[in-house]
């Protein structure tokens, strides 16, 4: 490994000298989430053979992560997600969708009915997390996922001077790895649940106990609240924040424990704004959407418009459409209305400026929209405000843009072109190798909502286009589609 | 799908072409009409669902999100229905005239098979297709990429126009003037914002023959037949221009694909069933050395307390979560918890001091084993289930779970093994019951045993509500 260009850095360099094992590959994809399996998926059934693929991931299950934020963040496998029907991870096709299995699984035409009414008379479908993890398992037995992964930490991607890169990976209990290959996929996910400055410096003082975080597992939090009672401040109001209402409400109305409920709003959305044509849904403070962004945005016009803007504006317009928003669901509106006549559920508009410890709980100071400062005592703060989607937070990608083989845009996110392809300011481009990157670690793409199903699907096709055109795999052509999803459906495996 | 309206004149040609026409001939003759004039009123409905497409779009501008769902895009069968009778005996100088009855057959199968089509199969054939607002292909890039900020900002504005221009048309005009200024409209948009769209553009050239022909009725009809067999030549880029053989054969092999559908997915199901067993018996790695059991004393009766009552209904197929387990003869009480897989396949444990519930079974209460599982003792580890092998037959359980209710089990029997033979089958396999599988552990390697207490439920025990 003389040849590598790592001689620089000494930490690495000595890692290479003793004991490395190699191995070679034409794409690697970093993550081993539901990114790499999309993009995995889509090239083995097109043929490419698995002796061509590695994957790198921390866990040998591709929905792993997933269903582990899942599980943290209160969701049991029946619980359902906020999906659509036809963003169907296991099926690049998305035909038949989660509604029809539904449907089969249940004997009832009624998810498939759904489908087809909505939006218009019902609320929309969405698939549960055990349907969702159960599918995604059963492809992966298909496509031979398993012979695939090395667990794993990806450290570093260095570019060989024969063109291509090596990926050292380091393995518990194993000598670290390195993987040449011609193409890199990067699909790192989040970094971790985001956490504001007021919430971490507090915590890193005083514990996490009294100030949780709803990605996190904070079920304490909640048996504190069944036991005696009393009052929480929930900070966000995202789709997060609504499962976590669902959840003190439900417990509130089991245990009859008087808790008292207070949302911190950043925002306050109180009615629909706007023309007619471009409004959208309000009310009580939250933003009505039923996905992340508008659907238009997972293929339709927005679509086409997000793909014609230059950067600057494509992600000023990813920032406004994908702003904090949650679904509208009746159950969830019908709990807040009784909350708010009962008086036990407030809205607060504001900014979190400083937490305080007190006996038995948190006193937090809010700067209040009206200039005004509130403290208020509570006995728990729920952080509900999503997760940390900085691509640059992961040590990969930092050290990736430093050695020069990527670039960031505003979002702090990999700069990509519109097949995924990360811009690089080190350009001896032959074509025949690059990096790639979706979902998170892709933010501000030409494509707007990357980190959903939907989005990683997107571009598993768009990237291995790019890479038929390479040699890498063939082209999805309608006869190969056909015959793919042919076999998909008897369940034959790759 | 959601469509753009490139999309939406792509695939309405390709549906045009595999389905309109030659499910309207092949009906037709089975309902006694010619061919020939068949085939016409397939093609004059096929080039007014374009005009229609350009009406849609510009009534789709109104809905916040662009969205388009499904039942719209099915219920916007009945005007074109309408409107493409009308214009078929408006025409019918020439030998158009259809009766009512046999024009609504036609319409409606080949209505509901296009929809049908889009509803699934074309995602399998293009899987691009979704993505790309109904494109057949996926575009590789924009022919024009820099948008400047002036033509940018004017292209709403043209939207707009367009808007009142395809609404106010349709309504008082009937669809010829409609998709007159439709069409009109779509060309102003497209040298408006530049976007680069052969197809729309050409497509909505075809009805300039019908505007400058005039009243001439023989030259618009026929226009418009050829511009539906053009059209999708340049839409799906000139692949399927093929005879009938071709067309006819297409359109049959997607009618059979519905059909493979529905078939393929009982089995999808079938396989997903089976598979669950073998991962989790894998997964089941419970364990450890453990005193062979029984010859316990006899079963303890269990009175519920007073301040609980038999429920009086039990939904068996809502999950509700387990909150606690209660062993009336261990004196144990513990708090449950979700769990899943770890890395490497195996059940995660629960908390210190907590029993875990492995998520992938049933809850308890709901039809099906629900498995709950923590540690013996020993190792270092809690005994959280410390004891476990002194139930006997008979023995009472009880699961708390979070709506406050109690599930009470009686034991059926008590089994220690050897984890490396974890009676996986017996433990997973399925029932119309509420049964428990309560895992003891201990211990790990060769040495690691586990002790198993197969339960049934019996009642379920909701508190008395109290005043």
């Amino acid at each position: 490994m003389t040849e590598l260009h790592t001689q620089h850095d000494p930490a690495v360099h000595d890692r290479l000298e003793h004991d490395l094992e190699h191995d070679s590959a034409t794409v690697v994809t970093i993550g081993g989430g539901l990114g790499s399996f999309a993009l995995i998926d889509r090239l083995r059934i097109a043929g490419v053979p698995a002796d061509e693929l590695r994957v790198v991931g921390r866990t040998a299950d591709p929905s792993g992560a997933f269903a582990e934020l899942c599980r943290s963040s209160g969701m049991l496998l029946g619980d359902r997600l906020r999906s659509d029907s036809s963003a169907r991870m296991d099926n690049i096709w998305g035909f038949p969708g989660y509604a029809a299995s539904e449907a089969v699984r249940r004997r009832s035409p009624g998810p498939l009915l759904r489908t087809l009414v909505e939006p218009l008379a019902a609320q929309p479908y969405t698939p549960t997390v055990g349907l969702m993890v159960e599918s995604v398992a059963r492809e992966a037995a298909r496509i031979g996922w398993t012979d695939l992964v090395t667990v794993g930490e990806a450290y570093r991607i260095a570019k060989l001077p024969t063109g291509g890169y090596v990926v050292l990976v380091s393995r518990e209990g194993q000598a670290d790895l390195a993987i040449r290959t011609r193409w890199v996929h990067l699909a790192l996910g989040p970094a971790g649940p985001q956490l504001s400055d007021v919430s971490e410096s507090f915590r890193s003082h005083f514990g996490a106990e009294r100030v949780v975080h709803a990605y996190e597992d904070h079920e304490e939090a909640y048996q504190l609240l069944r036991r005696q009672g009393g009052r929480v401040l929930v900070r966000g109001s995202g789709i997060a924040s609504s499962r976590v209402l669902e959840r003190l409400i439900e417990d509130r109305d089991r245990t009859r424990k008087d808790v008292h409920i207070w949302q911190l709003f950043r925002t306050y959305h109180a009615a629909p704004t706007g023309p007619r044509t471009d409004r959208y849904d309000a009310g009580h403070g939250f933003h009505y959407q039923s996905y992340s962004f508008p659907k238009a945005a997972f293929g339709g016009q927005i679509r086409d418009q997000i793909r014609g803007l230059d950067e600057g504006e494509r992600i000023e317009l990813i920032r406004r459409l994908g702003s904090t928003s949650t679904p509208y669901r009746s159950d969830w509106a019908r709990q807040l209305r009784r909350g708010r006549t009962e008086g036990w559920y407030d809205a607060v508009v504001g900014e979190l400026a400083g937490l305080a410890p007190r006996p038995d709980g948190v006193t937090a100071a809010i700067l209040l929209a009206t200039k005004e400062r509130l403290d208020l005592d509570v006995d728990v703060l729920i952080d509900a405000t999503g997760m940390d989607t900085t691509a640059a937070h992961h040590p990969l990608v930092e050290a990736l843009v430093e050695d020069g083989l990527g670039e960031l845009n505003d979002l702090d996110c990999l700069r990509v072109d519109e097949d995924f392809v990360v811009s690089c300011s080190d350009s001896a481009e032959d074509g025949a190798s690059g990096i790639v990157a979706s979902g998170m670690t892709a933010k501000g793409a030409q494509y707007a909502p990357v980190d959903s199903f939907h989005g990683l699907q997107s571009a598993a096709l768009t990237i291995a286009r790019r890479l038929s055109d390479e040699g890498v795999g063939k082209p999805l052509t309608p006869l190969r589609s056909l015959r793919s999803w042919w076999s998909w459906m008897g369940g034959r495996s790759l | 799908m959601i469509p753009t309206l490139a999309g939406r004149l792509q695939t309405r040609s390709l549906i045009v072409l595999v389905i309109d026409v030659p499910v309207t001939v092949i009906l037709g003759v089975l309902l006694n009409v010619e061919a020939s004039r068949a085939a016409k009123v397939g093609l004059v409905i096929g080039g007014l669902c374009l005009l229609w497409e350009m009406v849609w779009h510009s009534v789709q501008q109104l809905r916040w999100d662009k969205d388009w769902p499904s039942a719209l895009a099915f219920l916007i069968g009945v005007p074109e229905a309408v409107v493409g009778k009308l214009v078929l005996s408006w025409l019918s100088v020439l030998p158009f005239h259809l009766e009512w009855g046999k024009y609504n057959i036609l319409f409606a199968a080949s209505w509901v098979l296009g929809w049908l089509l889009q509803q699934g199969p074309l995602r399998v054939l293009f899987p691009s297709w979704r993505f790309e607002g109904g494109r057949l292909r996926a575009r590789r890039s924009l022919a024009v990429k820099a948008v400047t900020p002036a033509a940018e900002a004017a292209s709403p504005a043209r939207e707009r126009t367009l808007v009142a221009a395809g609404v106010a048309a349709d309504a008082v005009a009937g669809a010829v003037a409609g998709a007159a200024a439709g069409a009109a409209g779509v060309v102003a948009l497209n040298e408006a914002s530049g976007s680069a769209n052969r197809s729309a553009k050409r497509s909505s050239g075809t009805p300039k023959p019908r505007r400058t022909g005039g009243s001439k009725r023989p030259s618009s009809s026929s226009g418009s037949g050829r511009s539906a067999r053009r059209t999708p030549a340049v839409a799906s880029t000139g692949r399927r221009r093929r005879p009938w053989p071709v067309i006819v054969g297409v359109g049959a092999l997607i009618i059979v694909f519905g059909v493979f559908a529905v078939i393929g997915l009982g089995t999808d199901q079938h396989s997903g069933a089976d598979n669950t067993p073998a991962d989790v018996a894998q997964a089941a790695r419970p364990v450890a050395k453990a005193p062979v059991a029984p010859a316990g004393p006899r079963a303890q009766a269990w009175q519920a307390p007073a301040s609980q009552q038999v429920a009086d209904t039990w939904n068996m197929h809502k999950l509700v979560q387990p909150y606690a387990v209660t062993i009336p003869r261990l004196r144990l009480q513990q708090q449950t918890q979700p769990v899943g897989l770890t890395a490497a396949q195996t059940i995660q444990e629960a908390a210190q001091g907590k029993i875990g519930w492995y998520q992938s079974t049933s809850a308890p209460g709901q039809t099906g084993p629900a498995m709950l599982l923590g540690p013996l003792g020993g190792g270092g580890k809690s005994s959280v289930l410390g004891g476990l092998g002194q139930l006997v037959k008979g023995d009472t359980v009880l699961v708390t779970r979070a709506d406050s209710t109690t599930v009470q089990y009686v034991v059926d029997k008590v089994t220690k093994v050897k984890s490396s033979a974890f009676p996986a089958a017996q433990v997973y396999r399925k029932s119309t019951d509420s049964t428990l599988r309560l895992v003891g552990y201990r211990g790990t390697g060769a040495s690691a045993h586990d002790v198993i207490v197969f339960a049934t439920a019996t009642h379920l025990l909701s508190p008395k509500s109290g005043p």
